[in-house]
């Protein structure tokens, strides 16, 4: 009885110690080091001094797309969203794209055409205000998951992955970059109560067709009056701020192998063009003249809470130079994300040397501002959309991870690979070792005569 | 002509042997022996519990029949002995491996990868291995407690 116990706590220990090897990966968390590009995907956090980058990496084989922003556990972390994809389009066009939140803005729209007018000749525009967001006191990273979608015949892989801006702090800036002050000589201080970005990446796996989804959400806008070293009070007319429009600037950047412009269907013209006017555009194309490689949709209504009401919202491109302050926006020329993403594209193996990504906002194409005409500083949902058609297979591989997995580190996955392969065969062997002693210890008759 | 299945002890003696253990105190009095065995007469069950006292595996006290020190002889060898109860080892480690495919197969890998499944196939080919062992097994049990089934019925 005893040596039975001891062998089932022995096989038992064994079992635990295999068990745990094996699947102590479960637990640990996303990879803190550094981005594994052979992952499927995977969402981490890049050790910055004094900034962690957060980041969301997926590759599909067909698209590559890096999501990256600023978290922080001891200052508030700058705002900035960015998400660049890479993937191959027909001959051989090699196509890297990036979209970068720039900042909200507050309009006029004096002439009621629900977008903002400006005349790069005379100055003149429709723009009132901007905050160049600050930092936020909280941010939420919402890690990408994975998930296999079966519709109408057709197989759809689909991840998830977002982040949320808590109570977004900004100072009130006017047309000019100058800052904005109260009634009381007060500076205005602006606090966006959350901003969430979530972004779902569909992959049909028949045509390889990526459809992005992006949905924004802004909470209530609150405007105080800042007093240095005492603190902040809610601006006592503020109603004023709430009749205009809101916009948010996101920044365009392209790199290609070829030459390849970005398209207004709706007006038939380039966005590529250093004087563009600000072109109204529902839907925007990267072609190359035949071929269309991208195409953005952006959803004509959004949608106000409490009242859940629908209003148009209007895209307009406009050429970079449109900007509130080039001042202010030093920030989004060179920062540790854009390094980031850019080393990560630069030094793939996919990603030839001769087109080397640059982010900064001077090397932008174009901007595009989503305008929500009907505000009342209110809650806004909004869901764009980005087409993107990849013809041809990245040579970087991935090892594919069943939806519902953690992400793990690519070394830890080839881990349990190579521990699978290895508890098989020690157990085949032990099976067919097995199997011999069980004939050899069989009850089989002998013509041996023994004497009792 | 007679069996034997451990060095010199005949089938009968491993029989009475196998006996012992099930029983509840793992011991016996040589007419609870015969009865179970189906030997002709005491004597026979006798014979076979002093073979067995000679090779140290049972001690006799007061007319009844110990078992020392459960020993793993012959086909024994492919069994836990848990209590009284014979089980089957593969079955066990069929469950075991079984569980460890389960987890690998539907939450770590992914079968539908060739690398995945390949990985898979060393773990499949055991678990088919050791359910077939572990019905030989089954099937041994059967032979050397037969004359308990007959028994009962």
């Amino acid at each position: 009885m005893r040596k039975c116990l001891k062998r089932i706590i022995s096989c038992l220990l064994v079992i635990i110690t295999l068990g745990s090897l094996v699947f102590s990966g479960i637990f640990l968390e996303p990879n803190v080091l550094a981005i594994n590009k052979g992952a499927e995907y995977e969402s981490g956090i890049i050790e910055g001094d004094p900034l962690d980058i957060w980041y969301t990496w997926i590759n599909t084989r067909w698209i590559q797309l890096l999501y990256a922003s600023y978290v922080s556990d001891i200052y508030p972390p700058p705002f900035l969203s960015i998400m660049a994809q890479h993937f191959l389009g027909d001959n051989n066009t090699e196509i890297f794209f990036a979209m970068n939140f720039i900042g909200i803005e507050f309009f006029d729209d004096e002439n009621n055409n629900s977008y903002f007018d400006m005349d790069p000749t005379s100055g003149a525009s429709e723009l009132r205000y901007f905050i160049f967001p600050n930092a936020s006191f909280s941010v939420v990273p919402i890690n990408v998951t994975k998930s296999i979608l079966e519709y109408n015949n057709k197989t759809i892989a689909v991840y998830r992955w977002g982040f949320s801006f808590n109570s977004v702090q900004g100072c009130l800036m006017d047309n000019n970059g100058q800052l904005v002050y109260s009634e009381n000589d007060e500076i205005i201080d602006v606090i966006v109560e959350y901003l969430i970005f979530e972004y779902e990446l569909r992959v049909y796996q028949d045509t390889y067709l990526c459809e992005i989804k992006q949905s924004i959400e802004i909470g209530n806008i609150t405007f105080y009056e800042y007093i240095p070293g005492v603190g902040r009070y809610p601006l006592s007319n503020s109603s004023s701020f709430y009749n205009l429009g809101l916009s948010l600037i996101f920044a365009i950047t392209l790199a290609s192998n070829m030459n390849l412009t970005f398209m207004s269907t709706t007006e038939n013209r380039t966005l590529r063009d250093p004087n563009l006017t600000p072109t109204p555009v529902q839907n925007i194309t990267l072609n190359n003249g035949t071929h269309t490689f991208l195409e953005m949709g952006f959803n004509e209504n959004y949608t106000i809470f409490p009242e859940n009401q629908s209003y148009r919202a209007n895209v307009v491109a406009y050429s970079k130079d449109s900007l509130p302050s080039a001042t202010v926006l030093q920030f989004y020329t060179k920062n540790d994300v854009y390094d980031f993403i850019g080393s990560v594209f630069k030094d793939s193996v996919v990603f030839p040397s001769e087109v080397t990504p640059d982010l900064s906002y001077n090397r932008s194409t174009f901007i595009y501002r989503i305008m929500y005409p009907m505000w009342q500083g209110r809650k806004i949902s909004h869901d764009p959309k980005i087409l993107v058609y990849p013809s041809a297979k990245l040579l970087s591989e991935y090892v594919s991870i069943p939806p519902g997995v953690a992400p793990m580190s690519y070394l830890f996955y080839h881990s349990i690979i190579f521990l699978t392969i290895f508890v098989g065969v020690i157990f085949f062997l032990i099976a067919v070792i097995r199997a011999k002693n069980i004939k050899r210890n069989e009850l089989s008759p002998s013509t041996e005569n023994i004497s009792n | 002509m007679r069996s034997v299945v451990y060095e010199d002890l005949s089938e009968n003696a491993f029989k009475t042997y196998v006996y012992l253990i099930t029983r509840r105190d793992h011991c016996a009095g040589p007419r609870e022996v015969q009865r179970a065995l189906g030997f002709s007469s005491p004597s026979s069950a006798l014979f076979h519990l002093n073979k067995l006292v000679e090779r140290g595996l049972v001690r006799e006290e007061r007319g009844i029949y110990y078992i020392n020190d459960i020993k793993k002889i012959g086909p024994l060898r492919n069994f836990f002995i848990i209590r009284n109860k014979l089980i089957p080892k593969d079955l066990i480690y069929f469950l075991i491996i079984f569980e460890f495919t389960i987890f690998d197969t539907f939450v770590l890998l992914n079968p539908d990868e060739i690398i995945e499944f390949l990985a898979l196939f060393p773990l499949f080919a055991a678990m088919v291995l050791f359910l077939i062992n572990g019905f030989h097994e089954l099937l041994l049990r059967r032979k050397i407690t037969k004359f308990f089934v007959m028994k009962k019925k």
